[in-house]
Order: C-alpha cells, then sequence, then structure tokens
C-alpha cells in the first residue's frame, strides 16, 4: 500500500505510474460524466469528427481545386486527426491540476496522476477519432505505401509531447491564470496558421521559410506525410526531436522546482 | 509503526491579489487568534499568510491527539501539514503510515459518481486493484448505513450522508493514521458513537488519531493529548483535559 506524499520529482512521476488503476477511473469518471444521460454516448466523438471532416471536404475541396480528388480526403482525414489531438492536449493542458483542486486540497498524492489522467482522457478520444480516420482510408485508399509504419513512432513521439506539455502548462497556468486564456486563443490562430486543410504549394514558395517554425506543421508533417505521401520527412523529425528534448527539460524542471507549492496556487 | 514527527515547522502560503486594499485604520488588525497577513510591498494585493510558526510534535502509535483553537488559528494547516499536503515553509516532518485524511465534506470524493464508485476510487487510491477495493463495499455500505444511497450520485447526498460515506470510506481500508477536521458536528448521535468506537478500535490496533475542532469539551472527552494553538503559534501542548481546561478557563 502506499504512504505519503512523494519526496522528488521522480519518486512523483512513478509512483504516479504505479497509480494506473486510479487514474484510469478518473479517466473514465471524465468521459462518464461528459456523456452522462446521453443515449449514443461517446459515439458523439467518432460522429463529431466525421461530421467536421466531411464538411471541410465539401468546402475546402473545391477552394483547393482538389474537388473529388481523394487525396484532398485523405489530407484531411490525417491533419485534423493530428491537429484535433494537439489541440485537446494543449487546451485541457492549463487546467490539468485545477480541475483536481478537490483531491489536490484533500490526499497526498503524486501530482503526476492528473497529468496521467489527462493524457487517459485525450487518448480515449483519440482512439475513438481514429476509427474513422480508419474508415476514411478503407474508403479513399485501402493499400498505403511502406513508410506509412512511420505513423506509429510519430504518434508515439506525438504522446511524449503531450506529456510535457500538460505537466508544463498545467504548472504554470495554474500560478499565472491569464496564460490560459491566452493559449486558447493562440491555439484558435493555430488553426489557420497550421496547414490542416490547405495545402502549403498553394500559398507560393515563400510560405515554407515561415511554416518550417511553426512546431505544429512539423507534428502534422511526421504523422501525415508518410502516410500519404510516402514522404518520411527527415527534417521534421530532427525538428520534433528538439521540440521534445527541449519541452521534457524545461517541463520536469519546472515540475520539480515548483511541485510542493503548486497546492498553495489551486 | 506508524509515527509523526514534527520539529519547529512553521509554515507560510502565498496570496495573490486577493488583500483588499485596506484602509490602515480598519479593523482587521484586532483578529489576533488568527495567522498574520502580510502583504509583499505596504497596500499590496499580494502577500503572505503566516500560518503556523515553530511547532513541534511527537505522535507514536496509540496517540489520541486534539487540536484546539479558536477559527484561523491554524488548526486546520497543521493537519494538512500532517497530511503531507502542505510542505513546511521551513522546519521538517517526518512520519509513516497509511494516512486517511478527512478534512470537509466534498473534498476527495467525485460528486457526480456514485457513493460505490467513491469506494473503489479510495480503494485504488491506496493501491489497490479495483477487486480488491470491492470487497471493501459492502462493509462500507453497512457502516456507512446508506443502503440503496449507495448507488446514487454523492452530489444527492445530505451533508450527514457524504459524511458517513466519508467516514466508513477512509476507514475501511485500515489507516494507521485518521486526520479529522470538525467532522464530528455532521451525522447524529447514532453515527457518532459507531465513530467513536471505530476510532477507539484504530487507536488500540496502534493507530494515530489527530482531529482539529474549536470546541475544547469535545476534545477532553475523545483525545488523550492536545495541542492548543493560538494565531498559528503553540500555546500549549500536553494532557489533552489539562489543555482544554486551560483554553476554556480563557475565554
Amino acid at each position: 500500500m502506499r504512504n505519503n506524499a512523494p519526496v522528488t520529482a521522480t519518486a512523483d512521476l512513478i509512483e504516479g505510474l504505479k497509480l494506473w488503476r486510479l487514474w484510469s477511473a478518473f479517466a473514465w469518471e471524465d468521459i462518464r460524466a461528459t456523456y452522462r444521460r446521453s443515449a449514443i454516448g461517446v459515439l458523439w466523438i467518432s460522429i463529431s469528427f466525421l461530421v467536421f471532416v466531411a464538411i471541410k471536404i465539401v468546402i475546402f475541396g473545391p477552394m483547393t481545386g482538389m474537388g473529388n480528388d481523394p487525396y484532398y480526403a485523405q489530407y484531411l482525414l490525417l491533419g485534423l486527426f493530428t491537429w484535433q489531438f494537439i489541440n485537446q492536449i494543449v487546451t485541457t493542458a492549463p487546467s490539468v491540476f485545477l480541475a483536481s483542486e478537490n483531491w489536490i486540497r484533500n490526499d497526498p498524492l503524486p501530482l503526476s496522476v492528473f497529468v496521467y489522467q489527462s493524457i487517459a482522457r485525450s487518448l480515449f478520444d483519440l482512439g475513438l477519432t481514429f476509427g474513422v480516420v480508419v474508415l476514411g482510408f478503407l474508403y479513399f485508399r485501402p493499400s498505403l505505401p511502406l513508410e506509412a509504419l512511420l505513423f506509429i513512432p510519430a504518434m508515439a513521439l506525438v504522446l511524449l509531447n503531450a506529456f510535457w506539455v500538460k505537466m508544463f502548462l498545467g504548472v504554470i497556468c495554474t500560478r499565472y491564470r491569464d496564460l490560459g486564456h491566452l493559449i486558447q486563443t493562440v491555439m484558435r490562430v493555430m488553426f489557420f496558421l497550421t496547414p490542416i486543410f490547405w495545402l502549403p504549394s498553394q500559398l507560393g514558395e515563400n510560405v515554407m521559410k515561415w511554416l518550417w517554425w511553426n512546431p505544429m506543421a512539423h507534428f502534422l508533417w511526421i504523422t501525415r506525410s508518410p502516410v500519404i505521401d510516402g514522404d518520411p520527412v527527415i527534417d521534421s523529425w530532427i525538428f520534433v526531436g528538439v521540440v521534445t528534448v527541449i519541452g521534457c527539460s524545461a517541463a520536469l524542471t519546472v515540475f520539480a522546482v515548483f511541485r510542493r507549492r503548486l497546492v498553495f496556487w489551486l | 509503526m506508524p509515527h509523526i514527527y514534527l520539529s519547529d515547522v512553521s509554515l507560510s502560503y502565498p496570496i495573490f491579489g486577493a488583500l483588499q486594499k485596506a484602509k490602515p485604520t480598519e479593523a482587521g488588525a484586532s483578529d489576533k487568534h488568527s495567522g498574520e497577513i502580510v502583504e509583499s510591498r505596504k497596500g499590496d494585493v499580494s502577500g503572505r499568510v503566516h500560518a503556523l510558526k515553530s511547532v513541534s510534535l511527537r505522535l507514536e502509535a496509540g496517540d489520541r491527539l486534539g487540536l484546539i483553537g479558536r477559527n484561523g488559528s491554524g488548526k486546520s494547516t497543521l493537519l494538512k501539514v500532517l497530511a503531507g499536503i502542505y510542505e513546511p515553509t521551513s522546519g521538517t516532518i517526518e512520519s509513516s503510515g497509511l494516512i486517511a485524511p478527512m478534512f470537509s465534506v466534498g473534498l476527495g470524493v467525485r460528486k457526480e459518481a456514485t457513493g460505490r464508485r467513491n469506494i473503489i476510487l479510495r480503494g485504488l487510491m491506496n493501491g489497490l486493484t479495483t477487486k480488491q477495493a470491492e470487497a471493501k463495499v459492502d462493509e462500507v455500505i453497512r457502516f456507512s448505513e446508506l443502503g440503496r444511497f449507495i448507488d446514487l450520485p454523492v452530489r444527492l447526498y445530505s451533508a450527514g450522508m457524504a459524511m458517513r460515506l466519508a467516514f466508513a470510506t477512509a476507514t475501511a481500508f485500515s489507516p494507521d493514521i485518521l486526520l479529522l477536521d470538525e467532522w464530528i458536528g455532521a451525522g447524529d448521535q447514532e453515527f457518532q458513537k459507531k465513530a467513536s468506537e471505530r476510532m477507539d478500535a484504530l487507536v488500540q490496533n496502534a493507530g494515530i488519531t489527530v482531529i482539529a475542532s474549536h470546541r475544547p469539551g469535545l476534545i477532553k472527552r475523545v483525545c488523550t493529548k492536545a495541542l492548543w494553538l493560538d494565531g498559528g503559534v503553540p500555546r500549549m501542548y500536553g494532557d489533552a483535559a489539562e489543555v482544554s481546561d486551560a483554553m476554556l478557563a480563557t475565554n
């Protein structure tokens, strides 16, 4: 049985991981609360994603000059899939600890429990939208290039980044409450600045120079380009690798320094 | 063996933007029994509350400590230090044993989840498997006398029912250290008697109980040792009856 609050940040992360039954249960309670008394419940996650993708194809297909091209459907499906996950991770990160104030003030739990809980909840949604992506690809393009296998490590890397983003933003947004609102605003802008539903080639050559500095774009490229273009996008992997290392170091530092003070910020 | 050792523990915590830009003549300064509020700079809306000053304690197996003092004297803050939720600003704390905290009704529960589900969550929190936690459910239902309410969401419970669930659940997983904040106010006579008996059993099994209350009479009845806090400073520590009487005598 576990006893007291973990002493170090590393112990917190490990003790928290060991409590996987608890944070999965918490995540499941979050899902249950969201879809309480709804007849089709979690299916709404798939349906809303499906409708969103379909509408985008109908409206933006003709605008990109690829009205009936199945390539655009694949482009959108995978682009929105990754984007929706990134967006959910980032926009819910500020409330990782705030939403669990009720527990943090009462029980000496490892704080990482709430980070894992939040990721587990997002993963659940990811699974349901992935179902739509699979169906979409079966319809538009049943055979994929070998490079498509890179999708798996790419998603693993996205997940690792989800971890540091939740932890980093979770801690600093608890202290500085304006940041949470700022992040919501920024993410709304990023939706348009990231090549989700438009192709960089449509905007001329110069756009790539700027786009290269948008980390969200690289996350999209490493998950999408190998699958639909058979392009392994090595430079994007390098970019994402660097972001991961910097992000994890920053998050672990912030967590180690401010972990025990967080309860006073709630 | 369970124990908690506190040595020269002080605690101050930050407050952000919550202070009123008070006029110096206002009544705030006359509250001598609460922790001291210190602004970051004169007239600032942020600052720190000095909630505890130089508290030392040695709790061993079988101890039953009462924390007494006026509202705001630091009792609840000290309980949270004992629970390991607040880290002392200075001084050291060393403890061992499974802690069951019961601070206020509504903390440490999921209100939208059923009572049954909350029992399981508490079990998982203590590192049990779902199956092991489920094994405790019947016993909690019996002790809390919740009957069929156990399958309703906790948000529908009365304060007394929520308290009964919290107490029954917290004590079901054989904790070594029970931390209670003014709990005895809720719940009827009948349940209070049962709860006292269960606390006796816990202490006899070499556990530790700490109860915070602003009522010295209760502490005198239930505890063996008592600590009287005044403005976050320990004013008297010793035999529960003596300390309680001393506090009653000053009022």
